[in-house]
């Protein structure tokens, strides 16, 4: 018998004009949690998608309990014990938690066509059990909350007798008391023997969970250590291969006028009675626990959703804001959280998605100057230092920190007076986080007011002059950055001291 | 254009940006198989043609008559391309092509002397019809968020009910010589009025798509709704008037399709919308929105018309023609798949 249940070794991925995995490698023991780190584009996805059986390596060999195994297809895969979880999860929305976790698999009555309900649901209640976990197996899951969803994947992982489990960014929707339950449960499958892969970009949670934790750059494997002979520091620095001066690069300018204004603004039944104003030279934090109504707040500022009463003041003036387009005519741009789905056209170029929010100003008569436009965007790729090898490239090929660059330009372009950033760096890794902060402080010097939305409290903590905290649809109250540490923040954001707010 | 972050960052590098030769090379890509496959039908064609001493297919004359069957389907795919590429579709234009021809028909004959006048009432009514029940699909899709396969499926119905009811099913015939010159007149005995409207359509609709604001904007929303609307794009009024074009250019199809025939005929373009599609498919648009352009239609449209009066030429009939017609869509979506 081996160490090791999973050994991947000297995997070789060549993508055209990539070398995506060179040489990497990766051992997993039964019943331990293994992290795998990295920024985006060190390999790690591509290394999960080839033990997924998504991907053919080029050269390389993965063991299975000391065997040498061929992975033909992501069903072999799943057969041969692995079993993913994605952000994305795959679940079939209408159907019931027990019809999702025996998906292709269902029991069935003798060898008739006909399902065996019964059997169906005592083996989903059964499974669930397993992993301490109280859902109504007949309800359809696109009912069920985010982290219930997940909970269900996982069901279905254990009732496909999974022995090595991976986890993709599993905490990256989760609320705090979401990610306890999760912890809890990783904890409970590690001591039924399962290897658990587990990766993420929150590092805390590395040392929270995790038994060793291997790091990844640039395809090549950095190293392997057991989670309690490493610092935060050290993994940085084996992340992005150099020390990380600052991660929170925090300038102070003079604070100028007011820009924004928001005056007991709310929306039925989503958020209630918001009122903050916004300076010029300043940056304003805006956190809260999920579902606090912090990106709401947001995209009724910007006339994305409907507001039910409340006034926006812009330079003192009051404006109407009543769809995406008078937020843009007024100057103020929002950067969604959800870049993928709202904030790029994925299928268009860098040039495209640059100029889309104001292609007004590269217009000759009807018609688009591409001259002007290419012009603009070259000149945005330069100065955000955007790394696409042409502004003819589709964004979809892009890693996330360049894509979230490329929304940036978009909304520089339209000469955003407010910008606000919706959870700025999710999915964004180490390097180019530092990046993203650097650029938000040359904005505020040059004269935007600036919102950033967070769930990430050092975030918030190193970056932000003033930081508001939402609980439940309210603004539980307001720090300033030095009265503001985590304690602080957590008391508003769970309500101990709403009541005594400022 | 006020300048935000100027060298605040130090000396910003980036690799030469290679433009011209980029787009070149997509264009290429995305034309170079279709036009590829074109010429190959031709030549085969041609070859079979020989063996059966029928030379000279592969002539001016087919390419005229090829182009002259092709300019009604090609009006309504100028339009059918740009409701496919915002992700909708529209079913109804079979039926709205058969309804402009018979109105039209009605006026005209309606009206007597002085004939231009009338013709020109009979137009424009024909045309204010067509804008009418595309503004109409518009307004489903938009303000009532109506699926457009749906709401244009209701349209293809009712429409073909009221050409039948306001004729009898009957069609309107006999019409004045002067009626089938749109249809039919040579301009110096060689250029069809019909081929020069297709082309002025074709060539209007590949600089609306992929030279101006609107044009862009139809492709943005196409490609992510959410992400235009945050982009300031007014996605309901861009897509309202894409239907809105789609109608009218349908109309105008029916006008020709009715000077040919000499008639304002309810029966017409009956499944015609499925053709249309098609050739719009098999030029590269994406039914899912988002990706495809009028130059790839053109080209679909002319792979078709190849094929079908290739087909005739070396004597497969109707029959044989609707299999490989099948066989071809096919042959064109598996081609789009594979490449890069």
């Amino acid at each position: 018998m081996s160490e090791y249940v999973l050994e991947m070794r000297d995997i070789t991925k060549r993508f055209p004009g990539v070398l995506a995995l060179d040489q990497a490698h990766l051992e997993l023991r039964s019943g331990e949690v293994h992290c795998l780190v990295g920024e985006n584009g060190a390999g790690k996805s591509t290394m999960m998608k080839i033990l997924a059986g998504a991907q053919p390596a080029d050269s390389g060999e993965i063991l299975l309990d000391g065997a040498p195994t061929a992975i033909h297809s992501p069903y072999h895969a799943q057969q041969l014990g692995i079993s993913m979880i994605y952000q994305e999860f795959n679940l079939s929305p209408y159907l019931s938690v027990a019809e999702n976790i025996f998906l292709g698999r269902e029991p069935r009555i003798g060898r008739s066509p006909f399902i065996d309900w019964q059997r169906m649901y005592r083996d989903a209640r059964e499974v669930l059990a397993r992993v301490k976990v109280e859902l109504d197996v007949r309800r359809p899951v696109n009912e069920l909350s985010v982290a219930q969803q997940q909970m269900v994947e996982i069901a279905k992982a254990l009732s496909v007798q999974a022995r090595i489990i991976v986890m993709d960014e599993p905490s990256a929707t989760l609320t705090d008391h979401e990610l306890a339950a999760l912890f809890a449960l990783i904890k409970t499958l590690r001591r039924q023997g399962i290897g658990l892969i587990y990766i993420s970009h929150r590092l805390e949670e590395i040392f929270e969970i995790g038994d060793r934790v291997t790091v990844m750059r640039d395809g090549r494997h950095v190293a392997t250590n057991a989670v309690c002979d490493v610092t935060r520091e050290d993994i940085i620095r084996m992340m992005v291969g150099r020390t990380l001066t600052e991660e929170y690069p925090k300038e102070f300018f003079q604070r100028g006028a007011e820009r924004l204004r928001v005056e007991r603004l709310s929306r039925d039944g989503v958020f209630e009675d918001v009122s903050f104003s916004l300076h010029t030279g300043e940056i304003v934090g805006l956190t809260g626990l999920v579902g606090a109504g912090r990106t709401e707040v947001a995209r009724a500022i910007f006339g994305a959703d409907r507001k039910t009463s409340g006034q926006i003041y812009l330079d003192g003036a009051p404006i109407e804001v009543r769809s995406p387009r008078d937020a843009i005519r007024h100057g103020i741009g929002l950067l969604t959280e959800d870049r993928k789905n709202q904030g790029l056209v994925l299928g268009m170029t860098v040039r495209e998605n640059t100029t889309l929010a104001n292609l007004v100003a590269v217009l000759v008569g009807p018609f688009i100057d591409r001259r002007k436009e290419r012009a603009v965007t070259d000149q945005y790729v330069r100065e955000l230092q955007i790394k696409t090898p042409s502004m003819e490239q589709i964004v979809q090929n892009l890693s996330g920190g360049t894509q979230q660059k490329v929304v940036l330009a978009k909304w520089l372009f339209t000469n955003s007076k407010v910008l606000i950033f919706d959870e700025p760096t999710r999915g964004i890794d180490v390097g180019a986080k530092t990046e993203i902060f650097k650029l938000i402080n040359a904005l505020v010097r040059r004269g935007v007011a600036v919102l950033v939305i967070s769930s990430e409290l050092p975030e918030v903590l190193g970056i932000c002059d003033r930081i508001l905290v939402m609980h439940e649809g309210r603004l539980a109250g307001e720090l300033s950055r030095q009265d503001a540490d985590q304690e602080a923040i957590m008391r508003l954001a769970t309500g101990i001291r709403a009541a005594a707010a400022v | 254009m006020e300048n935000y972050l100027k060298r605040t960052e130090g000396a910003y590098g980036t690799r030469g940006l290679i433009v011209r030769r980029d787009s070149w090379k997509r264009a290429a890509l995305t034309y170079g198989p279709l036009i590829l496959a074109l010429i190959v039908e031709v030549a085969v064609f041609e070859y079979i043609g020989w063996r059966q001493g029928k030379p000279g297919f592969a002539s001016m004359n087919t390419m005229m008559l090829v182009l002259n069957q092709s300019a009604v389907f090609g009006i309504m795919a100028v339009g059918m391309t740009l409701v496919i590429i915002t992700g909708g579709i529209d079913l109804s234009v079979g039926s709205l092509m058969a309804c402009a021809g018979v109105a039209c028909a009605m006026v005209v004959q309606w009206g007597g002397e002085p004939l231009w006048l009338w013709m020109a009432a009979g137009y424009a009514v024909a045309l204010l019809l067509g804008a009418c029940a595309g503004a109409f699909s518009g307004a489903l899709v938009t303000w009532f968020r109506i699926p457009p396969f749906i709401a244009t499926l209701a349209l293809m119905s009712s429409l073909r009910g009221v050409g039948n009811l306001i004729t009898e099913g009957k069609p309107i015939s006999p019409m004045p010589d002067v009626y089938g010159r749109l249809g039919r007149f040579q301009i110096g005995g060689w250029l069809p009025v019909s081929v020069l409207v297709f082309a002025v359509v074709i060539a209007g609709g590949a600089i609306l798509l992929s030279q101006t604001q609107f044009g862009r904007h139809v492709r943005a929303l196409g490609g992510n709704e959410e992400s235009a609307r945050l982009s300031g794009i007014n996605v309901g009024r861009v897509k309202r008037r894409v239907y809105l074009l789609c109608g009218t250019l349908t109309a105008l199809s029916g006008l020709i399709l009715s000077s040919r025939l000499g008639a304002g005929s309810p029966k017409v373009g009956v499944g015609d919308e499925l053709a249309v599609i098609a050739a719009v498919v098999v030029g590269g648009t994406s039914l899912s929105g988002g990706r495809g352009g009028i130059g790839g239609t053109f080209v679909g449209l002319l792979v078709v018309a190849f094929l079908n009066s290739g087909l005739t030429w070396i004597g497969v009939e109707t029959f044989g023609q609707q299999v490989t017609l099948g066989i071809v869509i096919l042959a064109a979506v598996l081609l789009d798949r594979i490449k890069p």
